[in-house]
């Protein structure tokens, strides 16, 4: 046969010669594969049995055993320890590790037997620790050790035991037999530093381990520990053995692939994760389940009510994969709180608060309140749905409209919706008269309804719960003053006094209330009582009142007493208050009337008045002719004359927009001027004039803002009133005047009202031209017959 | 923008009476009302509503927010897993490296 096919049969069989196995051994071993190497070694010896070949093989059995019971395979391990014995190791060294490997694998015997081939001590010493590592770990193998080695055996483990019940004094005293040199002294250490690690002694377990001997095993087993008590063992494989034997199954694995996908708001992952991690929570702690719930539900809710398709579909989707919370069985809480704030509306959302009401009555969640107070809680919470509800109809009517109104307006839907409110707010009453919140969101409601004898009733309802409510004695008083009832007045105010005994307000309250009893008494010609409250009023020294004011009203007492020289001193000595009495004689027009003086008095002070029309204006006259008439106006307070006077106030103001005015009396000529209504022309002067001046203030940002919103003319600006609303609302936000602090409100409102126009447009802040029109707003209808009808 | 009332008292929003009360005598002691008036006010307004158990219930209707995390549960877990893993029996399987 040819030299040419003798290679080439040689290469089709592949390498086959002992040198080239034993470098594919090496290579193998190199590369970490020692199962192949271990194979290939062993035929490399079957095929030469010679001295190299048998020392290869021997190597990769010992490298074999190694990596078995590094992957706990030690059943196998022992088997391939059996091989290894029957074939025999002949270097000395790799016999030494042979040996200090049996214990490890349960072949206790078959060392202690061995042991007399170990040459250095210090091999000889590493057995006997070995042997001993062994006897503590496996005490099934009793039978192979010592007498004197069981005797420390059972040392260790009973205190090993006891501590493991908890009693570290009895397990230290275990500990008290073993000498240091003992090959147990390392299992000592070990235990007195395990005690120190239960309590949490970082510190006492750490100076015990740091005296093992790291390559026993008890050194292998605390560095575990350390790891995990420094936090350093956040990967699943360090913790995942604790977790089968405290749980029974990986949980934190799970866990955190649903935190990811809760994360990324990977809801297809989440719902396949639920499944088996409710299961196996339910399992460990029925109580996690629940927290998984909680902040799945949370996060869910958070991204439907951001999503800008119909979330239904995915929530119902993922909360089917979830068990329901005790305090929502059927998941009718959850929708209410996702539709609440959703285009879907009221109705959908008030459906849900109306079955989730009939549930309450079996649920068991929350035992701190009774099912009434929950009830009422409810219903609170339902009447303030509606009421954002009808605020947005309001803000939609306006911006329909062009126009702007600041209150919600009379519509047949508005009247519904304001009836709605209240009958819930009734029935939240009804369950549970002792939440302060429903008693003042009603008086809020009733206010702004205008209904003002409901209004009185309910807060004087609310006063019998609760007496101290100060705010709400104010309002009384307030109003009692509006009302010119000196009774009402003095009742409210001494509630007031016991609540708020040093308020400085008192004084003027009080006040006031002599004031209007004066004249009521003048009219009822008890003329002495009526001076009397004018001493009493004189004792206060209130300021709210310019002295001619009140020097104006003790003048009419007199001339209504027929006390004429009295009452022209009275005259006389107001006239020298004033620089020009125009004020004056308006302020005695009206006392005058409203003591039902003489008509030829009245008059003739009516006569004096209107003749200084025409003449010099001032910016003083006019801001104290307005200041006197906004309250009259304002508290709708009657008198014969009354409309006369108002155009002739008006007819003073008209020519003086031009004056120098300080702030506060442009401001009252302002609020009089929308008093008086349909002066828009005018105000709009007198705004401009404000603004001209004090550029910086937010209730003339804010005028000139709402001149151009209410106007009947079209041609408005949308982008400047934003620009002047947006001013005005930062300027009132950082004042602290409590006057700009309650415009804020209606600067809201006004901004609400105009930002719902401005999407029709389709530009930021209207049309590129600027004018308004009345956008098509039918997509925005609140439809209040839907879902109130579930209440009834 | 406002805080809730367990967020000025820096409590998860769970937190029980006790715990608000212990909370609010440390905010106190540290903010009497004679030298931090307003923020006095704010942990006085916070305790009010807290302790309240119609106002909680109320702010549970307005949304489902919650602090807990996930990550608070791993952690509780893990403690757990630690605790469990401390017997005798399961240490032992901690030693067997060779």
């Amino acid at each position: 046969m040819s030299r040419r096919h003798d290679r080439d049969a040689s290469k089709k069989k592949g390498p086959t010669s002992s040198e080239s196995l034993r470098s594919e051994v090496s290579r193998f071993i190199e590369r970490g594969q020692i199962k192949d190497a271990f194979k290939t070694a062993k035929l490399a010896f079957h095929q030469e049995a010679s001295s190299e070949n048998r020392l290869q093989l021997e190597r990769t059995y010992l490298l074999r055993l190694r990596e078995l019971l590094n992957g706990k395979m030690t059943a196998t391990a022992r088997e391939v320890a059996g091989h290894v014995l029957s074939f025999g190791i002949t270097e000395p060294q790799l016999l030494q590790e042979l040996i200090l490997l049996l214990p490890q694998v349960g072949m206790v015997d078959r060392a202690q037997a061995l042991s007399g081939r170990l040459q250095s001590p210090e091999a000889k010493a590493a057995l006997s620790n070995r042997i001993a590592d062994r006897a503590v770990l496996h005490d099934e193998q009793a039978s192979d050790f010592t007498p004197e080695l069981k005797d420390s055996i059972q040392k260790i483990r009973s205190a090993w035991t006891a501590l493991d019940s908890g009693k570290e004094a009895e397990a230290l005293e275990q500990l008290q037999g073993i000498h240091r040199n003992s090959p147990m002294a390392d299992w000592r250490y070990f235990i007195r530093g395990l005690a120190a690690f239960k309590r949490q002694d970082e510190e006492g377990a750490r100076t015990n381990w740091e005296r093992l001997d790291a390559q026993r095993s008890a050194a292998r087993i605390a560095t575990s520990l350390q790891r995990l008590g420094t936090g350093a063992a956040k990967m699943e494989r360090d913790i995942l053995p604790l977790e089968m034997i405290a749980f029974g199954e990986p949980v934190l694995g799970r866990l955190r692939s649903l935190e990811q996908a809760l994360n990324s708001n990977d809801w297809e992952q989440v719902t396949s994760l639920l499944g088996p991690v409710n299961r196996s929570l339910e399992r460990v702690d029925p109580r996690m389940a629940e927290r998984i719930t909680e902040i799945v539900t949370s996060a869910l809710l958070k991204y439907c009510r951001d999503s800008d398709d119909d979330p239904e579909p995915l929530a119902r989707k993922v909360l089917a994969c979830l068990k329901p919370p005790a305090f929502d069985p059927h998941w009718n809480r959850f929708f209410g709180l996702l539709w609440q704030n959703s285009y879907r509306g009221l109705g959908d959302a008030l459906t849900c608060w109306s079955e989730y009401l009939i549930e309450l009555n079996s649920l068991s969640d929350d035992a701190s309140l009774t099912v009434d107070q929950k009830k009422a809680v409810i219903f609170r919470h339902v009447a303030q749905l509606s009421w954002d509800g009808l605020e947005h109809l309001a803000e939609m009517d306006a911006a329909r409209d062009s126009t702007f109104q600041s209150d919600p307006g009379t519509s047949a839907d508005h009247e519904r919706g304001f009836e709605c409110i209240l009958g819930f707010l009734k029935q939240s009453l009804e369950l549970d008269p002792t939440q302060l919140k429903t008693h003042l969101f009603q008086l809020n409601v009733l206010h702004r309804q205008g209904q003002k004898d409901k209004w009185k009733e309910a807060a004087i309802q609310l006063l019998e719960r609760f007496p101290e409510e100060s705010d709400t004695i104010q309002r009384l008083i307030q109003t009692s003053i509006n009302e010119d009832n000196p009774e009402d007045c003095r009742r409210w105010i001494e509630q007031y006094r016991r609540v708020k005994p040093l308020d400085s307000s008192i004084s003027d309250y009080a006040a006031w209330a002599h004031y209007s009893a004066a004249r009521q008494l003048a009219v009822k010609k008890q003329y002495d009582a009526a001076r009397q409250e004018f001493a009493k009023a004189d004792a206060l020294n209130c300021q709210f009142l310019e002295p001619y004011r009140i020097l104006a009203r003790k003048a009419s007492l007199e001339f209504k007493a027929g006390e004429i020289q009295r009452a022209e001193d009275y005259v006389a000595e107001a006239v020298k208050t004033l620089k020009d009495p125009v004020p004056l004689w308006l302020a005695l027009s009206i006392e005058l009337a409203r003591y039902k003086a003489p008509k030829s008095i009245r008059d003739s002070y009516n006569k004096n008045f209107r003749a200084q029309i025409p003449k010099r204006k001032t910016a003083e006259v006019a801001g104290e002719l307005a200041s006197i008439m906004m309250p009259i106006l304002m508290n709708e307070i009657e008198y014969t004359g009354r409309a006369t006077h108002v155009r002739d106030v008006l007819a003073y103001l008209r020519p003086t927009s031009r004056l120098r005015f300080t702030e506060s009396q442009l401001e009252g000529i302002c609020h009089f001027l929308r008093e008086v209504g349909d002066q828009e022309s005018l105000l709009a002067k007198f705004v401009a004039r404000g603004y001209s001046i004090f550029r910086n203030s937010p209730f003339f940002c804010y005028m000139r803002a709402m001149c151009q919103m209410e106007s009947k003319d079209r041609n408005w600006y949308l982008y400047q009133a934003h620009q002047d609303l947006d001013k005005a609302l930062r300027l009132a936000q950082a004042s602290s005047e409590p006057r700009y602090q309650m415009l804020i409100p209606e600067i809201e409102m006004a901004l609400s009202v105009l930002n719902a126009m401005t999407p029709s447009f389709g530009f930021p802040f209207g049309s590129p031209f600027g004018f308004a029109s009345a956008p098509n707003m039918s997509g925005f209808n609140v439809e209040f017959d839907d879902g109130f009808d579930d209440f009834e | 923008m406002m805080k809730k009332p367990h967020e000025v008292f820096g409590l998860p929003a769970g937190a029980g009476e006790t715990e608000i009360r212990q909370r609010y005598l440390e905010l106190v002691r540290q903010y009497p009302p004679d030298s931090a008036p307003e923020r006095f006010a704010e942990i006085r307004a916070a305790f009010d509503q807290l302790r309240d158990p119609v106002a909680r219930y109320e702010r549970g209707l307005q949304d489902l927010e919650t602090t807990d995390s996930i990550d608070a549960i791993c952690t509780e877990l893990l403690g757990r897993a630690q605790h469990a893993g401390l017997s005798m029996q399961a240490l032992a399987s901690l030693a067997e490296t060779a």
